[in-house]
C-alpha cells in the first residue's frame, strides 16, 4: 500500500492532498464497500479493485490453464468484464469467492470449448521459459526449469475440481468458506477436495520424480553403450 | 486482449505471495496449519507439507503496471451509466467478508443518508419545505437583514414623517424588495456554482422555483408587515374595511412587475444588471408622479399606475412564467464564458 506522498499526483498538482486522502481511503476500503460503488458507475473504486486483484487473478488463472500467459490474460480480462456488466451482484455477498468463481467457471467454459485436458507435459515448456529466465546461472536455471516442470506436470495432470480448489487453497490463500462459495460447493466437499487433491499431488510428483529418473537412467545407459 | 506483451518474468522476489512475507508455501507452520484445518491427521501433514512446499517453484507471472492500465482502459468504458433519479437503498447494512472480520459498511454513512433523505416518501409539501430550507442557506444573511431593514425604515417614515406619501413609499419599497430578491435567488450564476446544480438530481428550474418562492415570498410577508401596520395605525381608514387590500396592492403589484421584469432581463445580462435594470425602469416610470410642476406628465402616470395597479401585478405574474419557462432553454447562456 502506498502512503500519503508516494503517489504521483502528490508531487505534480495542488489537489494533491484531497486526492491523496481519496486514494488512501479507497485503499482502506473493503473489496464489498468497492464493487457496490462501482456498480453505482464510480469509476476510481473500479481501480482500486483491479490494481488489488489482477495479480492474484492472473496468476490464479496461468495455474489453472496450465501456464498459458496469453490465456490466463485473456481469461482475467473476460472476468472483469463479467464482474462489471454482471447485474446479478449483492453486496452482501462476500467479493473475493464471487470473482473466482466467475474466473473458474470461464476457465471451466474453456476447457469444455477447446476439449483440451491440459497436462504439464503440453505447457511446461513455455512455463519453465517464462518462470526461470531471471534466475542467475545457468546450471541453476536448468535445475529450476526441470523441478519447475515436475509441478507444473503434475498440477496440470489434476482434475479440474482438485486443481482449483489446490490452486485457491495454496496459492489463492482463500479460506475453506471463500472455497466453497468459489466453487460453489459444501464445505464438506472443498474438504475432501483439498484432502484428495494434496494426496494425488503427491503422487503424480513421485511420479514424475520416477519419470525422470527413469529418462536420465535411459539417457547414461544410451551414453555408456555409444 | 488485443495486444500480447511478453511476458514478463517473475522473480521470486516479486512473487504476489512471497511479497506478502507470509506466503504458506514458505511457512512450514502455515502449512501444517492449513491442513489441519482441512481435516488430516498428523501423519498426512508430515507427509504433505514436503509435496506443498514443492508448490513455490512454479511462479506465476506478475503482470505490470501497465498491463494493469491496459486492462482498466477496457474496463472503464464498460461502467454502467447511473441515471440521475437515486436508486433506493435500504439502510447500510454490515457485511462480513470471511476474509477478515472487521465488519464492512456496505456505503458511506454520509451516502446513506443522503440517498435515504432522497428516497424516503414524504409529502410535497414537506418536500418543498426540506428544500427551501437547504436553499434558504444559499442566500447570503444580509439579503435577510436588508431586505428587513429597508421595510421598517419604510413603515416608519410613512407612520411618523410622510404619511400623505404612504402609497409612493410602497410603490417605492416593494419593488426594490424584488430586485433584492432576484439578485439574492441567483447568486449561485455569479458563483459559477451553476454547473453543480446542473449535476443535481434535482433540476435547475426546481431550484429556481423553490428560491425565488423563498426570496419573494420572505418579501411579501415583510409587505404584510407594513400593509398591516400601516391599518392599525390609520384607525380612520381602518375603518373602511378594504384598506388593507388595497395597501397590498400598492406594492405587490410592482413588486411582480419588477420581478418579472428582472427575471426576463437575467436571461440575457448579469442578475445584478437585470435586477438594477427593473427597478430603475419602475423608477423611471414612479418617480414622475411625485414630481410638482409636471402636473400632465404626473397626471399620466398616476394614472398609469394608480389606475393599472392590478393589470400591472398580472403584467409582473406573466413575466415571471415567461421567464422560468424560457429558463430551461437559457441556462446554458448563464453558465461562465472563457
Amino acid at each position: 500500500m502506498r502512503l500519503h506522498g508516494q503517489w504521483p499526483c502528490c508531487l505534480t498538482d495542488q489537489y494533491a492532498g484531497a486526492r491523496c486522502t481519496g486514494r488512501m481511503q479507497l485503499e482502506t476500503e473493503g473489496d464489498e464497500g468497492l464493487m457496490s460503488r462501482v456498480i453505482a458507475g464510480e469509476r476510481s473504486p473500479l481501480t482500486t479493485l483491479v490494481e488489488r486483484h489482477h495479480g492474484p487473478l492472473i496468476g490464479y488463472l496461468y495455474r489453472m490453464v496450465g501456464g498459458d500467459r496469453a490465456l490466463a490474460e485473456d481469461l482475467t480480462q473476460e472476468t472483469f468484464i463479467r464482474l462489471i456488466t454482471s447485474k446479478s451482484y449483492i453486496s452482501t455477498r462476500p467479493f473475493k469467492p464471487w470473482l473466482y468463481a466467475i474466473a473458474t467457471n470461464l476457465a471451466r467454459d474453456h476447457f469444455k470449448a477447446a476439449a483440451t485436458r491440459y497436462s504439464g507435459d503440453q505447457h511446461g515448456e513455455y512455463s519453465n521459459e517464462e518462470a526461470i529466465s531471471e534466475l542467475a546461472g545457468p546450471e541453476e536455471r536448468a535445475l529450476s526449469a526441470e523441478r519447475h516442470a515436475d509441478v507444473v506436470s503434475a498440477i496440470g495432470r489434476l482434475a479440474t475440481e482438485y486443481r482449483a480448489a489446490l490452486l485457491l487453497r495454496f496459492y489463492g490463500e482463500l479460506s475453506l468458506q471463500e472455497i466453497a462459495l468459489s466453487l460453489d460447493v459444501p464445505l464438506g466437499t472443498v474438504k475432501s477436495r483439498l484432502s484428495v487433491g494434496c494426496r494425488r499431488l503427491r503422487e503424480l510428483l513421485a511420479l514424475t520424480d520416477q519419470e525422470y529418473e527413469g529418462a536420465a537412467a535411459e539417457k547414461i545407459m544410451r551414453g555408456v553403450k555409444e | 486482449m488485443d495486444e500480447k506483451q511478453p511476458s514478463e518474468a517473475v522473480p521470486s522476489s516479486q512473487a504476489p505471495e512471497l511479497r506478502s512475507g507470509r506466503s504458506p508455501l514458505h511457512n512450514g507452520r502455515l502449512l501444517e496449519d492449513m491442513l489441519r484445518e482441512q481435516g488430516e491427521d498428523e501423519r498426512s501433514i508430515e507427509a504433505l507439507v514436503p509435496v506443498l512446499e514443492r508448490l513455490s517453484e512454479w511462479q506465476a507471472p506478475v503482470p505490470s503496471e501497465a498491463d494493469t492500465q491496459r486492462l482498466l482502459s477496457v474496463l472503464l468504458p464498460l461502467l454502467p451509466v447511473v441515471p440521475m433519479v437515486p436508486q433506493p437503498v435500504a439502510t447500510p447494512e454490515l457485511v462480513v467478508t470471511t476474509s477478515s472480520v472487521t465488519p464492512v459498511r456496505e456505503v458511506s454513512e454520509v451516502r446513506a443518508a443522503l440517498r435515504d433523505r432522497l428516497v424516503r416518501p414524504r409529502s410535497r409539501l414537506r418536500w418543498f419545505f426540506e428544500l427551501a430550507l437547504l436553499q434558504g442557506m444559499m442566500v447570503r444573511p444580509s439579503f435577510w437583514l436588508a431586505s428587513a431593514f429597508i421595510t421598517v425604515l419604510g413603515m416608519l417614515a410613512v407612520v411618523f414623517s410622510l404619511p400623505a406619501h404612504s402609497v409612493f413609499v410602497l410603490r417605492l419599497l416593494g419593488p426594490l424588495l424584488a430586485a433584492l430578491g432576484v439578485s439574492a435567488a441567483f447568486r449561485s450564476v455569479r458563483l459559477n456554482m451553476l454547473e453543480i446544480e446542473l449535476s443535481c438530481p434535482i433540476s435547475p428550474l426546481r431550484l429556481t422555483l423553490v428560491r425565488l418562492t423563498l426570496v419573494l415570498g420572505y418579501d411579501v410577508a415583510l409587505g404584510l408587515l407594513v400593509s398591516l401596520t400601516l391599518v392599525l395605525v390609520n384607525a380612520q381608514a381602518a375603518s373602511l374595511g378594504l384598506l388593507g387590500l388595497v395597501t397590498v396592492r400598492h406594492w405587490l403589484a410592482p413588486l411582480l412587475l419588477v420581478a418579472g421584469l428582472a427575471l426576463i432581463l437575467s436571461l440575457r445580462l448579469p442578475v445584478e444588471t437585470a435586477a438594477a435594470l427593473a427597478y430603475t425602469g419602475w423608477l423611471a416610470v414612479l418617480v414622475p408622479t411625485l414630481t410638482e410642476g409636471m402636473e400632465q406628465t404626473q397626471g399620466f402616470f398616476t394614472s398609469l399606475i394608480g389606475g393599472g395597479e392590478v393589470a400591472i401585478g398580472i403584467a409582473g405574474t406573466l413575466l415571471v412564467v415567461v421567464a422560468l419557462s424560457r429558463i430551461r432553454t437559457s441556462l446554458s447562456l448563464l453558465l461562465p464564458r472563457g
